[in-house]
């Protein structure tokens, strides 16, 4: 499975993405120079705390920003396509056809005053050159898919009918319908129930499985990334402080801040003393210069106060932007 | 070792009569809390912890049951009465925005049970009592004058611990304290939690959905689903020999960071948590529970003793 991941070719290269939020006396950048790289087939995750500027880097992907923001500079190449060269209405074209993204909370998402069978059906006919009743029998499959069970009676449920769970699966239904090559979940269990989220993480495994769909999974949860991913991304302060293959993150962390990370998390099978990181992550009006861990990091020299560390490769694609890096355990 | 009982419920329910149907949110519930311990209240959304949580602290009454706090009834009080027991024990809620005045500065805030309960006479006694409790919750005691606007996410969840421990508490209740902060602020807040403790001698219940963050905090835990008790038994030995059936689904289902334990065929619980107006009859978990048998449709399981605590449940594991 990994090796076939790392020889498989590149679906979707995020290049040195620059994302602004632009008021009239204010100029912020959630994103800065984000480098990020997903393959056929691949599982890869993006972690961070709110505000690292995760989300804001999947709706860079989307087009769908905020009418406040806008990509300022990079490139976002699906295949040989650059998303960012697009008009509005050639990107809707192709990520609607390539890409498809589910969220934390499905109601928000979901029309509430029309069913969700239909809701899905509107997705299948408007990508699709095929008649109603087959697009309605379509729907009911993917149903069947996602586990929604009796789905020719779910198919005409409003989606308050349906408990969150069930919500979920309705969006993964619809975003699997048109056999996309990439999804994007942001967040997609964080609303849910333990049980519940086991059992749509087991579901987006099976899909993945069955279908080789890429996943890129945003999310603040060490847990899920540990469960789904095959690489991750750990961002902190809009840029990406490490690269790894998801084994080797857990087992070597070499960023301050995700051994900081790893270690604040309470674990299921240990009562150790938890370490915090001390003070909190910077306002993006008041971004440090330097390294933007460096207030808050342990390791910090003169040197990290004032010079930005590039993402350097550690060796096998394990990269950290650190001037002092953790050494490689083992 | 005899345990000192701080807390204790009898039979305590709590039923909600709404448009469609009565909520059955607590359904006969018997728990004691002792004293300097961390008792975790551990279920998912709808199993009446929070209710259950409320109704311990009389913040809504019970439909019946007894509770019994300090060694008074806390059912039958006056309010005057009861308003003389609740200065004993405090409450720290979920969302740090929500629960702050936003016109209120701190100062004010975290002195606002001291005024209420006319602790001091003099305005600078109260001043310098409440300056020491930010400095020992770890907001700078010069912000004084700031408003909760000003102030992170974990800072106010530090005002909101400063506020409930400014008249001495005896018991805390915890209400998903961490559950909207991120894990670097998370680990703070915990620590805080369990230094107060060890220095004042605090019991805390803590009621919340992450497994992980109960684990660390508390010493013993009790499980529910759908208004009643499934397992209540120590920390450790609940961890690492669940007897409940559902007790083991909750710790199989919890993401685990660490990708060396990573289980694709993992056992899952299926279907979805059933309807508290229109619970199931016998065992309330017998329709999710895989190894239900006749008994747990028709007979409710009793809370029996067990290994380091007790069980609800006619086959228990192990």
């Amino acid at each position: 499975m990994k090796q076939q991941g790392k020889d498989a070719p590149v679906l979707l290269h995020i290049d040195n993405l620059k994302t602004v939020i632009k008021s009239k006396d204010d100029k912020l950048v959630p994103v800065d120079g984000v480098e990020i790289e997903i393959r056929e087939k691949e599982t890869v995750g993006i972690v961070g705390e709110s505000g690292c500027g995760k989300s804001m880097t999947a709706m860079s992907v989307m087009g769908l920003l905020p009418g406040t923001a806008h990509i300022e500079g990079g490139q976002i190449m699906l295949r040989d396509t650059d998303l960012t060269k697009l008009s509005q209405k050639e990107l809707r074209k192709i990520t609607g056809d390539n890409i498809s993204i589910i969220f934390q909370e499905p109601m928000t998402s979901l029309n509430p005053v029309v069913k969700v069978g239909k809701q899905v059906r509107e997705a299948i006919l408007l990508h699709e050159k095929i008649g109603k009743k087959e697009a309605a029998q379509r729907v009911i499959n993917v149903f069947r898919q996602v586990g929604i069970p009796e789905p020719e009676r779910r198919y005409h449920a409003y989606p308050h009918q349906l408990s969150g769970g069930l919500r979920q699966r309705v969006m993964i239904g619809m975003a699997m319908v048109c056999n996309p090559d990439l999804l994007i979940a942001d967040e997609p269990t964080t609303a849910l129930d333990v049980t519940i989220e086991a059992q749509i993480l087991h579901l987006m495994r099976q899909l993945q499985k069955e279908k080789g769909t890429s996943i890129l999974m945003i999310t603040h949860n060490l847990g899920v990334v540990a469960e789904l991913c095959d690489r991750v991304y750990v961002m902190y302060a809009g840029k990406v402080v490490e690269e790894s293959e998801v084994f080797e993150l857990f087992r070597n962390p070499m960023h301050p801040y995700s051994i900081g990370l790893l270690g604040a998390l309470p674990k299921i099978d240990s009562k150790q003393r938890l370490d915090s990181i001390e003070g909190m992550v910077p306002s993006l009006r008041d971004m440090p210069s330097g390294c933007r861990f460096a207030p808050r990091c342990p390791m910090a020299s003169e040197r990290c106060k004032n010079e930005e560390p590039p993402l350097t490769d550690m060796g096998d694609g394990h990269k950290v932007r650190c001037f002092t890096p953790a050494a490689r355990r083992g | 070792m005899e345990r000192e009982i701080l807390m204790q419920a009898k039979g305590v329910v709590k039923e909600f009569k709404t448009g469609g149907g009565i909520v059955h949110a607590v359904s006969g519930v018997d728990l004691d809390i002792y004293t300097g311990e961390t008792l975790a209240l551990v279920g998912e959304s709808g199993c009446g912890k929070s209710t259950l949580g409320k109704v311990l602290m009389r913040l809504i009454p019970s439909t019946s049951g007894e509770i019994l706090f300090d060694g008074e009834n806390l059912s039958d009080m006056s309010k005057a009465q009861l308003r003389v027991a609740r200065k004993k024990m405090q409450l720290i809620f979920q969302d740090p925005y929500a629960s702050l005045d936003p016109r209120m500065n701190v100062g004010k805030i975290i002195s606002e049970p001291l005024r209420a309960y006319k602790v001091y006479k003099n305005k600078d006694e109260e001043e310098a009592r409440v300056r020491v409790l930010m400095d020992r919750v770890g907001i700078r005691p010069e912000f004084y004058n700031r408003y909760p606007h000003q102030f992170s996410g974990g800072q106010r969840q530090r005002v909101g611990i400063a506020r409930a421990l400014a008249l001495n508490p005896k018991l805390i209740v915890c209400d998903e304290p961490v559950s909207a902060l991120d894990v670097s602020i998370q680990a703070q807040i915990l620590n805080l939690l369990h230094d107060l403790q060890e220095e004042f001698g605090l019991t805390y219940l803590f009621i919340s959905h992450d497994l992980g963050v109960v684990r660390y905090i508390s010493s013993r835990v009790c499980v529910m689903f759908l208004g009643r008790i499934c397992e209540i038994r120590d920390t450790e030995a609940l961890y690492s020999s669940p007897l409940h059936p559902y007790t083991r689904f909750l710790l199989e289902s919890t993401p685990q960071p660490n990708p060396e334990r990573r289980k694709e065929d993992k056992e899952l619980l299926s279907g979805e948590i059933p309807s508290p107006i229109n619970p199931p009859g016998g065992c309330r978990f017998h329709p999710r529970c895989p190894y239900a048998q006749e008994i747990c449709r028709q007979k409710q399981p009793e809370l029996k003793l067990c290994d380091s605590g007790m069980c609800a449940c006619h086959f228990p594991l192990g």
